[in-house]
């Protein structure tokens, strides 16, 4: 009766640490998601290669 | 029982206060009290490595930095400000320079810009100090944001050495990205001819703002440009190398006479750097 007992209190403690986890986790998620750019994810469009050459590039410097 | 009582209820004051505790006060944009919608007011560098940014453009462009929290600073050249720098660590993100462009309505930009095919990437947010802020996507894919400062526009004046020189759009389709952007902003359509070049932009409050460029390859993908005025083009590209940026145009004797090159940081973002002789 006794074992039963304990076991049942250790499973509850387990239950309870999971769940203040998972609270921690929630709340860490939430102040990250706040910040100004959080969650922006740019793919790079630049890329190496002779893919640039426009004749017009730079021309704008001008006006 | 009492424990995962209280820890709820700090989860849910963090979850509903954060949003406003955690963006912190900035200087505004500028104290001009006047609006100039259609420009770009200011620039914000995505990345994910903000002291790696910070190494690099400093010695680049002499600029300096300071930081507001640890994750946004501001960059300021020759003492004034003319940008800021924002650490995100998303998983496979690169750095990207985002233009903030002055519009009227940021919400009514974003709703103009979703009814037109384009996407919302981040919605309207207010940041103390600076304004009204939102990140968007161009009907084209082209990512860049809008704001409503909070206390009006820098005004218009020359570009000096290692400041913002110009912007253009390089797209698939001009004429889509031409009629997007006037229904965003009070442009008109102009066009001119210089050196043999027919070149066309946008204008606002009677000033050339963004030009508009057809991609040279599929490759590319639709993407704002910003460029930086420098001193010596060869030279920059030379420092870019040293500080393990990547050039991805060398400059040509048929491009603006060897004046212009396009450089991206370690961490991706692009630039184009360009001497200008008046």
């Amino acid at each position: 009766m006794r074992k039963g007992m304990k076991r049942l209190e250790g499973r509850e403690r387990v239950v309870r640490r999971g769940f203040l986890l998972l609270l921690v986790v929630l709340a860490f998620a939430g102040v990250s998601g706040c910040s100004t750019y959080a969650g922006i994810d740019i793919g790079a469009p630049m890329k190496v290669g002779p893919v640039y050459i426009n004749p017009s590039i730079g021309v704008g410097g001008y006006l | 029982m009492r424990l995962t009582a209280l820890s709820l209820s700090i989860l849910v004051v963090v979850l509903t206060a954060g949003c406003a505790t955690q963006l912190p006060e900035v200087p505004p944009i500028s104290e001009s009290g006047t609006y100039i919608p259609g420009k770009v007011v200011w620039h914000d560098l995505v990345t994910p490595d903000l002291g790696g940014a910070k190494a690099y453009y400093g010695q680049l462009f002499g600029w300096t930095f300071e930081n507001v929290d640890d994750n946004y600073a501001l960059i300021r050249d020759r003492g004034e400000l003319i940008g800021g720098m924002a650490e995100v660590k998303s998983h496979d993100s690169y750095s990207y320079w985002i233009p903030l462009v002055s519009v009227t309505d940021v919400d009514r930009a974003v709703a103009t810009t979703t009814a037109a095919g384009g996407q919302r990437i981040v919605k309207p947010f207010d940041v103390p100090g600076r304004g009204r802020v939102a990140v968007l996507e161009d009907p084209q894919g082209a990512t860049f944001a809008v704001v409503r400062s909070a206390q009006g526009d820098p005004s218009d004046r020359e570009a000096t050495v290692n400041r913002w020189l110009w912007h253009e759009v390089w797209s698939d389709d001009v004429d889509r990205s031409a009629a997007f952007y006037s229904s965003l902003a009070a442009y008109s359509n102009a066009h001119t001819e210089i050196r043999d070049v027919d070149y066309r932009y946008l204008e606002s409050g009677g000033e050339p703002r963004v030009g508009l460029l057809k991609k040279g390859d599929p490759e590319i993908g639709t993407t704002w440009v910003s460029y930086v005025r420098v001193a010596d083009v060869a030279a920059t590209v030379a420092k870019v190398r040293a500080l393990g940026g990547v050039v991805l145009m060398e400059p040509r004797d048929d491009l603006r006479h060897g004046s212009v090159a396009i450089i991206a940081d370690p961490k991706g973002a692009g630039l184009v750097v360009q001497e200008v002789e008046r």
